[in-house]
């Protein structure tokens, strides 16, 4: 039993998850760094109101900000201090 | 390698036959969808967070834990799991910004370092509500009671829908 639980513990190779974020520091700059988070709290933000499908032509309103679903297969969120372009019908809404 | 996990959600008119992957920017580990190892704390959770139906429901589930980074009872992953994300860290406070918040040093490490291997996070906090402690409090000359938190309170952050097996409507509670 020790001996299986002590394999059961290294089924994740430690050294190569550590060189995979060591590489992926050694390639950040500050600004690669900063848009990522940028990016990564602005997606957030959308996630936060759950998945949905919204129809051409109707605009939501969230809160103090408004989608506008263009009759066009691209739709734009305003969000701000945001905007988003996303190719798809099926997008974050309320 | 197999352990039974709880998620809990609130009441709808539809079971659920998956559980719900959680995108709050409050959410500890990051997307995730996420469970508790007892199922004490995933009644708490219910009776303290999942208050907008009448009712929450509780789901258990079992759970392949082959991967999974043990930060909890595995030492040597607590210990690599702790210098990564302070790792990550230092690159954000080096520029004087806002510090990351945990989900997006979770986020860092799943997507910008591509730890795809890892199916999932076992990490600990500690209960805020001491009702259930069996020891007594400390009291201070202020009679404000200080609690010794004994009992760890245990999530699992799964990030690979596929460790997930079982899943099924466990209780429904009445607030």
């Amino acid at each position: 039993l020790i001996k299986l639980n002590i394999k059961n513990q290294n089924m994740l190779d430690l050294k190569e998850l550590e060189r995979k974020l060591d590489l992926a520091l050694a390639q950040e700059t500050i600004e690669s760094f900063t848009n990522w988070l940028d990016d990564e709290r602005s997606i957030n933000y959308l996630h936060q109101y759950g998945i949905g499908t919204l129809i051409s032509g109707e605009k939501i309103s969230l809160e103090k900000n408004v989608i506008e679903i263009m009759p066009t297969s691209c739709v734009i969120f305003k969000l701000s201090p945001i905007t988003i372009e996303v190719n798809s019908f099926t997008i974050l809404a309320a | 390698v197999t352990r039974k996990f709880y998620h809990t959600q609130e009441s709808r008119s539809k079971l659920l036959e998956s559980p719900v992957k959680c995108f709050r920017d409050d959410a500890w580990l990051g997307e995730a969808f996420y469970f508790w190892l007892e199922q004490i704390d995933a009644e708490k959770w219910g009776f303290n967070s999942k208050r907008k139906t009448e009712y929450f429901e509780i789901y258990s589930s079992d759970i392949n834990c082959e991967k999974v980074l043990n930060t909890v009872f595995n030492e040597e992953h607590y210990y690599f799991w702790l210098k990564q994300i302070e790792k990550v860290a230092m690159l954000e406070v080096k520029k004087n910004r806002k510090k990351p918040t945990l989900k997006e040093l979770n986020d860092y490490l799943k997507k910008r370092a591509t730890w795809n291997e890892v199916t999932g996070i076992l990490f600990q906090d500690m209960p805020s509500n001491n009702s259930q402690s069996l020891i007594e409090p400390i009291l201070y000359n202020n009679n404000r009671p200080v609690f010794f938190v004994y009992r760890k309170r245990i999530q699992l952050a799964v990030y690979d829908s596929n460790i997930i097996s079982n899943f099924a409507l466990l209780d429904k509670i009445k607030h």
